[in-house]
């Protein structure tokens, strides 16, 4: 199924890690999607990721750290290969992170205010 | 359900004290270019005077990547050519359905919040502010409409904030304050170009002179609704 939050929607590799377990998202990988994921983790259980890390858009330890202990939290394991929670962000990774994500953000829907200020009069005078 | 008032930045951009502004390409390629950095500088130098306890600093991405909330600057600096100024956020082209005169004397800011705290702010200026509409207003006039603009997004400041006219500055507004631009008759005295904020009034025995802009300053009570912001 399609990404649906704005965060994760329409990324190819992060659509692709949803899809099919070959296309997961392991450590030492860096891009874009790799900064999503960290900004969804920050955003939903407020981790601590190495700020080095965030400026290189890499999947370092602290960021693979993050990602176990999100798992581990909602017991997020694929019993058909493994017994314990892993730091590999997979079909079902992706899909509570997308989840939470959506949710995040109807939590904190975006409001607009606009303000315009005009100097009145375009006054004449013989300064 | 109303709309929330602001009352002040994000946690992620408070705790910084640091405001970073982008100004597009195309402002910084046109005569608008030196006025955003002069305005930059006029607010820092009037915010280290006052204390307001928040710095502007040139940021050289716009805000906000795909999806992103609080990514790349927290304000952009733009102007409008057009009738109707537009900006990209979260993926999404918002157009601005509030008309902006691109040869008007005015200013627009848009302040994107959440739960009443801003994530970002959008400044559009006019592209070619005339006055009288037969030239061209001076660089301190831009000046002044530049800072005012940059005072809303650095204080999250409402037009129901803007300075009354007992509280003359740069930021006065309406409906609180009505400045207004003054021009000589001679388009080549440009340099007389002013801002009224305050008009003379005859008492009998004295008269209370009008105070002007320039000088851009800032009144303690626009300051202090800033310091607050930034507690």
């Amino acid at each position: 199924m399609p990404l649906a939050s704005p965060l994760f929607r329409g990324d190819a590799k992060l659509e692709a890690a949803g899809e099919s377990n070959p296309a997961h998202i392991m450590p030492n990988a860096v891009d874009e999607h790799v900064a999503k994921i960290q900004y969804a983790l920050r955003k939903l259980d407020a981790a601590i990721i190495d700020p080095q890390e965030i400026e290189s858009r890499t999947y370092g330890p602290s960021t693979a750290a993050a990602v176990l202990k999100y798992k581990q939290k909602r017991n997020i394991i694929n019993r058909s290969y493994e017994q314990q929670a892993d730091n590999i962000v997979g079909i079902m990774t992706i899909a509570a992170l997308d989840k939470e994500m959506l949710d995040w953000y109807r939590r904190h829907p975006l409001e607009i205010t606009g303000i315009v200020c005009k100097l009145a009069n375009q006054a004449q005078r013989n300064t | 359900m109303g709309e929330m008032a602001i009352d002040q930045w994000i946690e992620e951009v408070k705790v910084r004290h640091i405001l970073s502004v982008f100004p597009t390409e195309r402002l910084r390629r046109s005569r608008w270019g030196p006025i955003f950095d002069g305005a930059r500088d006029k607010f820092n130098e009037l915010s280290a005077k006052h204390k307001l306890g928040v710095k502007l600093e040139t940021a050289n991405d716009p805000p906000a990547r795909e999806g992103f909330l609080d990514g790349g600057a927290d304000v952009q600096f733009d102007f409008t050519g057009i009738p109707f100024p537009s900006f990209r956020f979260r993926s999404e082209d918002r157009k601005i359905d509030q008309y902006i005169n691109p040869v008007g004397t005015e200013g627009y800011t848009a302040q994107l919040s959440t739960g009443g705290r801003m994530l970002k702010a959008f400044i559009f200026v006019p592209m070619y502010p005339l006055a009288n509409f037969d030239r061209e207003v001076n660089d301190q006039i831009k000046l002044f409409i530049a800072v005012h603009e940059l005072i809303h997004a650095a204080g999250c400041l409402s037009n129901s904030d803007h300075s009354p006219e007992a509280t003359p500055d740069c930021f006065c507004g309406p409906p609180i304050s009505t400045p207004s631009l003054i021009t000589d008759a001679d388009p080549a005295n440009d340099k007389n170009d002013k801002v009224e904020l305050k008009s003379g009034r005859q008492l009998p025995g004295r008269f209370i002179p009008p105070v002007f802009a320039p000088p851009i300053t800032l009144s303690g009570r626009t300051v202090g609704l800033i310091q607050k912001r930034w507690k």
